[in-house]
């Protein structure tokens, strides 16, 4: 147990150190999507920042909110939605996807995980730039607190991490995980507060789906400095909380299954 | 040095799809032994390799031959490290590069000087060392200009070419090689098996997996004969041929 423990570290810090073949894969995967068009990766850009321009305008009139104040906490919480849920739903299949690779080269499995969430942090890079037109559109004044972000990114990318090994695990062995994953992320954007404000729920069901909801904290560490509000330490105590609790329980499952991965291939 | 111990290996493969009706196909296959396991007996698995020994030593050139579906692809996973035994160890001292496909991560969309560096990462090669070898692997594929080319433009020839020589520029220790790695037409074959020589002298160990002869008499000192995922015979290449001879005439003759 302890062999195998040391080796589903090893895993991960090996994979890290190979940085440059995790940089390179998620670069290569970026451009590869939109090779020979004009404007490249931006080409997601602009399909998700037409979405939520289009629904700012009607959603602003249904909920009688201001556009001015709507506009840019759409555009945030879309963004951050966008890194979150496109990290789970690749997930899923980060081993199955890597088949070739795996079974015909020796190399820590983590390296593909790495090039996962580097490659999502490149495109919310590049979906920043929706909410930086709200901003300017806006005049959302920025303040200090919008270094937040940093902090918040870097939490997502751990998170992310554990997320894509565990999630990645099960994937390979059970192929009905990927469907799964995306049905109930399809629901989660509804239920968390992303197309609406959590002020608009109160009672009961307005702290279900707010304070005991785990994705409304993760969204809300990115979202609010990018509001140029602070997230409450609330969400930033549940995001800690999870990637501990996260971390071990997927350092635990790759332990045990880390060598089973080539065999379900 | 460099040396590989093999130590008792069994390796079994989960079957998981459609279990019934593939099972059934299996059984009429000469592959691997298909059993229950003994905790799930709804679980079917091949075992691929039963039981297998045996040790190379530092300037060892080891032969595995046999059959289609005898293990030796997946012996050669095993000493890869891809698959880690159900039972039994495998211990290796030195360096492992196991070359079993010539173009691992090729991106089709990137260039072909973009891809000599891909490739070369993803054989274990620093950045540094590619340098110095990207005029050498270049040449050897006389693509010239094409390389500045997207991969995807290539014809067969020219991308078996350029995996070739990327492949074949690495310095291996232990080198695993599936005899599958062909190189395209013929002018260009006696040029790659030069280039394949040289990559063999710089190993100090060799494994080579094949089911001709020929190549094993040729490149091997050691031999290991497969049928079945056992090793049924380990020893001086001479003597594991003639038994694989036998084997093939016991199975054409029934």
């Amino acid at each position: 147990m302890g062999s195998n423990y040391q080796a589903a570290v090893g895993d991960m810090v090996q994979g890290f150190r190979n940085w440059r073949m995790w940089t390179r894969l998620a670069w290569s995967d970026v451009k590869g999507r939109y090779r020979r068009t004009v404007i490249g990766p931006f080409w997601a850009t602009l399909s998700l920042g037409i979405v939520i321009f289009a629904m700012s305008v009607v959603m602003a009139r249904l909920f009688n909110a201001d556009l001015r104040q709507f506009l840019p906490y759409l555009t945030a919480g879309m963004v951050t939605w966008a890194l979150i849920s496109s990290i789970l739903n690749e997930s899923t299949s980060v081993f199955t996807t890597g088949e070739t690779l795996i079974k015909s080269l020796r190399f820590p499995l983590s390296t593909l995980v790495f090039a996962l969430v580097w490659r999502n942090l490149i495109m919310f890079a590049h979906n920043l730039s929706i909410h930086a037109v709200a901003t300017v559109l806006m005049s959302v004044p920025l303040s200090w607190t919008s270094l937040a972000l940093f902090p918040g990114l870097l939490l997502i990318a751990l998170n992310g991490l554990w997320v894509a090994v565990l999630l990645g695990i099960f994937g390979a062995r059970f192929r009905d995980v990927p469907p799964v994953v995306t049905a109930v992320l399809q629901v989660v954007v509804f239920v968390t507060p992303i197309f609406w404000n959590a002020d608009q729920i109160k009672g009961k069901l307005g702290f279900v789906l707010t304070d005991l909801n785990v994705f409304y904290h993760f969204v809300q560490i990115v979202r609010g400095p990018l509001l140029g509000t602070a997230p409450a330490y609330l969400s930033w105590l549940v995001v800690l909380g999870v990637s501990v609790f996260g971390w071990v329980v997927t350092l635990a499952m790759f332990s045990r299954f880390r060598r089973r991965i080539a065999y379900w291939l | 040095m460099a040396s590989i111990a093999v130590h008792s290996v069994t390796v079994d493969f989960p079957i998981y799809e459609s279990i019934r009706s593939f099972k059934r196909d299996l059984l009429q296959r000469a592959g691997g032994l298909i059993r229950h396991d003994s905790r799930h007996s709804q679980r079917v698995t091949v075992r691929s390799l039963d039981n297998i020994s045996f040790s190379v030593e530092h300037g060892d050139r080891l032969g595995l031959i046999g059959h289609n579906g005898a293990g030796k692809s997946t012996l050669l996973r095993v000493l890869a490290g891809v698959y880690e035994p159900v039972a039994g160890k495998v211990v290796t001292e030195g360096k492992v590069s196991p070359l079993f496909n010539t173009s691992p991560g090729m991106v089709v969309d990137d260039t072909g000087y973009e891809n000599i560096f891909t490739c070369g990462l993803y054989l274990g090669m620093s950045m540094r060392e590619i340098q110095a070898k990207v005029n050498d692997i270049a040449e050897f594929t006389e693509l010239g200009e094409y390389l500045a080319l997207p991969v995807r433009t290539y014809s067969t020839g020219m991308l078996v070419r350029l995996g070739f020589a990327i492949a074949t520029a690495i310095d291996p220790e232990i080198l695993l090689l599936d005899e599958g790695l062909g190189a395209g037409d013929a002018r260009f074959t006696e040029k790659a098996s030069k280039r394949i020589d040289a990559l063999i002298q710089r190993s100090s160990i060799l494994v080579l997996a094949s089911h001709s002869d020929g190549l094993i008499r040729s490149m091997c000192n050691k031999a290991v004969l497969m049928d079945q995922g056992k090793a049924l015979r380990v020893g001086a290449v001479d003597e594991v041929l003639e038994a694989y001879h036998e084997l093939t005439q016991t199975k054409s003759g029934t």
